[in-house]
């Protein structure tokens, strides 16, 4: 176990600084930073609300993240499996399962990183007015939880396919169905054929329902277990992708 | 006991060798993708089960421990003394429409499993699903509960409380209302505490105020009561006492004496006496009653003679003509209407917060935001034996203005164009405390027509009458009290209590809600409850109510408006006397008995170009108004969607740069 997560650790930390090695984490943060900026003052209103919070901040991280988070996902695995690389990282001394871990770590530290770099939103807030930092800490801690979540799911399809544009499209679609999963109209769709256990274990899936009792305030060991458990059955999905592509 | 592993052992092998031979069958593939099917089911079940089993467990990380059980519950909860049984209905229907009400029954759910857990037991709950046509159904309706329309077909969804006490006492919640999550924990702790202690001290209400409602003298209309009655009222039973009262009963726990017009001497004694003798009072006095201006016909200066004088005698001064004016807490107001209205700080409306609330005071526990109107300040009699505690003060720039600029007619602009900071803070509200004298030294007086201090007399002499006529007075009873220890808190403005100055009401399935914006209500019933020895609901009142506007932009706004406004009477002025000029010029001209000269007809067109450019310049001070707060919101849009971004892309970009420079040089 000790030796899974050191070995993780330096894959990590060797794809942390590989971000970096080309122009695109820039490009990614830039966009990801003024994105947040501007739907917060131009779509949520921020500075016309009048008020010291960041509801119209945080209110737009799921959607953003439908776009985002997919784009940061969809070159995990599909690039390695396009360019053969894959075969080589599985002749290190490593399992897929360290593989695996190591690549997510390091790129939801990269999302991580992304997030921290919006502190500026944090600052305006605290220069206007008297905001509640309780709940403001809350909803960075819910939004990197969902994030996670956001890209599991993303590095598990990418591990599917050899092809991005596939990975990312078919990400998308599926954090979508997750994020809208609690909504009325899901739910009815959904109650429509299935019985009511399935509705309601859809429901308790929605990414949207987790998030907004997070940004409120108050973190819920539910909440909390909902986003890891999520995040770790994507990452065994993972696994099984990896490991059947390379039998195959 | 190895035995019996080993047998254990044994009979699982049998019974899953069957199973694992089948797998070993299985592909590689298809063992996978099956371990996945598990995996999700196991994901799935974990959910669901943690839903149920950790809806308890939580951080809350939020300034005021909204979603934890605050110790003024817990101090509720472990003084039940007997048991209660409340019944939560909750229709799943409801909660598959409208998941927001699904995730508040959770946390009703949880913190009612928190209270019962507190209380030892006493509190018993029981989850109800009223399923329409159903014996829930008929009990959530009969116990009084509103329902909310599911759909075409009629059937009703219903999210409420129904609870009783041992002695078949009820309260309700008829719905839980989104909007009011916020107080949820406060309403079910205040329907705890009225089941538990069944008993409701007694306040008496000495008010000219239409606090119940009435007519209003100007449209002959009824008007509605005002909302602190009623909350009021959930914690005491009202007793109206008549402003000639001539004692005030021993059932009386504290005395309400809110803004009277024509206390009689009378009734100014028998409070004195009823206060001398230990009994407790909140007293609200106020130079310019605007809520109510129509309702009390009052002039400023008029109707309070007697509370004045006995608020002297507990070391109170009192000025009814005078009115706090607090540039660096005034509220924005709108007046007039259409194209003329204005928005404008209007210095003699109050917002107090912060460091105007003594925060050493229990009354302030939970309370952040109070909303004063034409308040009126207390100053300290010089060599008062009683203890003075401000509660509610104004900021160091206050200053005084005259009450009669303020109420209907009122000229926010002006006030504010003329405003010069006084620089000292002014006591709106306070604690009076320890040996007080009677008012009444001679005794009773012998009746009002005698002093000239009623209504009648106070039209004629208004507020300045303060000193009674010792001739009036008789020789001291046997039961005249000369001088006790005191218990009172005084606020110098009576509009702390009108709706509109605190809350706002809102419509929900023909159902009223009040929603709180401000925390004059708590603060009123704090009061009550803090003089009547019970302190564990004050706190908890307030919870929920935080105003968080941006006060930055609020100081900008107020800065910038006194300024300009200075500037635009100037400028009007102006205008207004060059239009005089040029149309006392001009109508000479048109009358044609004038022979209008080249002089005359350069001075006309100068004129002209005056008030053009008068009125230019009028215009630009009126957007220089938002330009500070447009150039900030300018500003701060550019900061955080490009600004940052953008030394963001420089550094990444600079990074790589020198990375993929440096990488080439570092080859042999």
């Amino acid at each position: 176990m000790r030796d899974t997560l050191s070995n993780a650790y330096i894959i990590a930390k060797r794809e942390f600084a590989a971000y970096f090695a080309t122009p695109l984490a820039a490009v990614f943060l830039t966009i990801f930073v003024a994105a947040t900026g501007a739907f917060a003052f131009y779509i949520g209103g921020f500075f016309d609300r009048g008020q010291a919070n960041l509801h119209a901040f945080f209110a737009y991280h799921p959607w953003l993240y439908l776009l985002l988070v997919p784009a940061v996902a969809m070159r995990l695995w599909a690039e390695e499996r396009k360019s053969g690389t894959i075969e080589l990282l599985m002749t290190l001394p490593i399992s897929p399962t360290e593989a695996i871990l190591g690549k997510f770590a390091a790129a939801w530290a990269f999302i991580g990183l992304a997030l921290v770099l919006t502190f500026p939103m944090w600052i305006t807030v605290n220069y206007l007015g008297d905001p509640d930092n309780g709940v403001i800490l809350a909803s960075y801690i819910g939004s990197f939880l969902m994030a996670g979540a956001f890209l599991a799911i993303g590095a598990f399809i990418s591990a599917m396919t050899k092809n991005q544009v596939i990975a990312f499209i078919l990400a998308a679609t599926v954090c979508f169905l997750f994020v809208t999963s609690g909504m009325e109209l899901v739910q009815n769709s959904v109650r429509a054929w299935a019985p009511r256990f399935v509705a309601d274990g859809v429901a308790t899936m929605s990414f949207l329902t987790h998030y907004e009792q997070i940004t409120r305030g108050v973190l819920t060991l539910d909440s909390i277990i909902f986003f890891l458990s999520l995040i770790a059955f994507a990452l065994f999905a993972n696994a099984i992708a990896v490991s059947q592509k390379k039998s195959a | 006991m190895t035995d019996l592993l080993s047998a254990v052992r044994a009979r699982l092998s049998a019974m899953f060798s069957g199973l694992v031979a089948w797998a070993s069958n299985l592909s590689a593939a298809k063992l996978a993708w099956g371990g996945l099917a598990l995996a999700g089911v196991l994901l799935l079940s974990v959910n669901l089960i943690s839903s149920n089993v950790f809806g308890n467990w939580k951080a809350d990380l939020t300034e005021d421990r909204l979603y934890s059980i605050s110790p003024g519950s817990v101090a509720v909860l472990q003084a039940m003394d007997e048991p209660i049984a409340a019944r939560v209905y909750f229709s799943r229907r409801l909660g598959e429409l409208a998941p927001s009400h699904a995730r508040y029954f959770e946390r009703i759910r949880s913190m009612l499993e928190e209270f019962s857990r507190i209380s030892g037991g006493k509190l018993q709950v029981e989850y109800l699903d009223p399923e329409p046509f159903s014996d829930a159904e008929d009990r959530a309706v009969a116990s009084g509960l509103t329902g909310r329309r599911l759909n075409a077909e009629g059937e009703m969804g219903y999210f409420g409380l129904s609870a009783t006490n041992s002695t078949d006492g009820h309260e309700l919640i008829a719905f839980f209302s989104p909007d009011r999550e916020n107080f949820v924990e406060y309403e079910i702790t205040k329907l705890i505490h009225s089941l538990s202690s069944p008993e409701k001290r007694r306040v008496g209400v000495i008010s000219a105020l239409p606090l119940d409602g009435g007519e209003n003298p100007m449209t002959k209309q009824q008007t509605p009561a005002w909302g602190i009655m009623a909350q009021i009222r959930e914690f005491f039973d009202v007793e109206k006492l008549a402003e000639d009262v001539t004692e005030i009963p021993n059932r009386i726990d504290v005395l309400l004496v809110a803004q009277p017009k024509g206390l009689t001497a009378q009734a100014a004694y028998a409070i004195d006496q009823y206060v001398l003798k230990g009994g407790k009072v909140v007293a609200l006095i106020d130079p310019m009653p605007e809520a109510s201006q129509f309702h009390l016909m009052q002039v400023p200066g008029e109707g309070r003679a007697e509370l004045t004088k006995l608020l002297k005698a507990w070391g109170l001064e009192f000025d009814p003509t005078k009115v706090a004016a607090d540039i660096r807490n005034a509220r924005r107001v709108q007046f007039g209407r259409g194209s003329e209205g204005t928005v404008t700080e209007f210095v003699a409306w109050l917002g107090l917060s912060g460091d105007n609330i003594n925060n050493q005071d229990v009354l302030s526990q939970g309370v952040d935001n109070l909303n004063l109107a034409s308040s009126g300040y207390l100053t300290q009699v010089p060599g008062a034996s009683t203890t003075i505690t401000p509660i509610l003060t104004t900021s160091t720039d206050a200053m005084e203005v005259s009450a009669s600029h303020t109420g209907m007619g009122s000229n926010p602009l002006g006030l504010l164009r003329d405003y010069k900071p006084g620089g000292k803070s002014l006591t709106l509200a306070a604690r009076v405390s320890g040996e007080a004298r009677s008012a009444f030294p001679g005794g009773q007086p012998k009746d009002d027509t005698d002093l000239g201090t009623g209504a009648a007399g106070d039209a004629k002499d208004g507020d300045k009458t303060e000193e009674a006529k010792p001739a009036a007075e008789a020789t001291p009873g046997p039961n005249h009290v000369a001088s006790g220890p005191i218990n009172a808190i005084v606020v110098a403005d009576s509009d702390i209590l009108a709706d509109q100055f605190w809350a706002e009401t809102r419509q929900m399935m023909g159902r009223q809600f009040v929603i709180p914006h401000a925390h004059n209500a708590a603060f009123i019933v704090g009061a009550l409850e803090n003089l009547t020895g019970s302190d564990d609901l004050i706190a908890l009142r307030g919870r929920g109510i935080k105003d968080r506007t941006f006060t930055r932009v609020e100081e900008l706004r107020r800065d910038a408006e006194r300024q300009y406004r200075e500037k635009e009477q100037a400028l009007t002025e102006r205008l207004k006397s060059v239009e005089q000029e040029l149309e006392k010029l001009q109508s000479a001209a048109a009358a044609g008995n004038v022979i209008v000269s080249d002089k005359e007809r350069e001075a006309i067109d100068g004129f002209r170009n005056q008030m053009v450019e008068t009125r230019r310049e009028l215009r630009q001070v009126k957007l220089a108004l938002r330009q500070n707060i447009d150039s900030l919101d300018g500003w701060l849009k550019f900061a955080n969607i490009a600004l940052v971004p953008l030394l963001i892309a420089v550094v990444g970009l600079g990074w790589t740069a020198w990375r993929s420079r440096r990488r080439p040089s570092a080859k042999p």
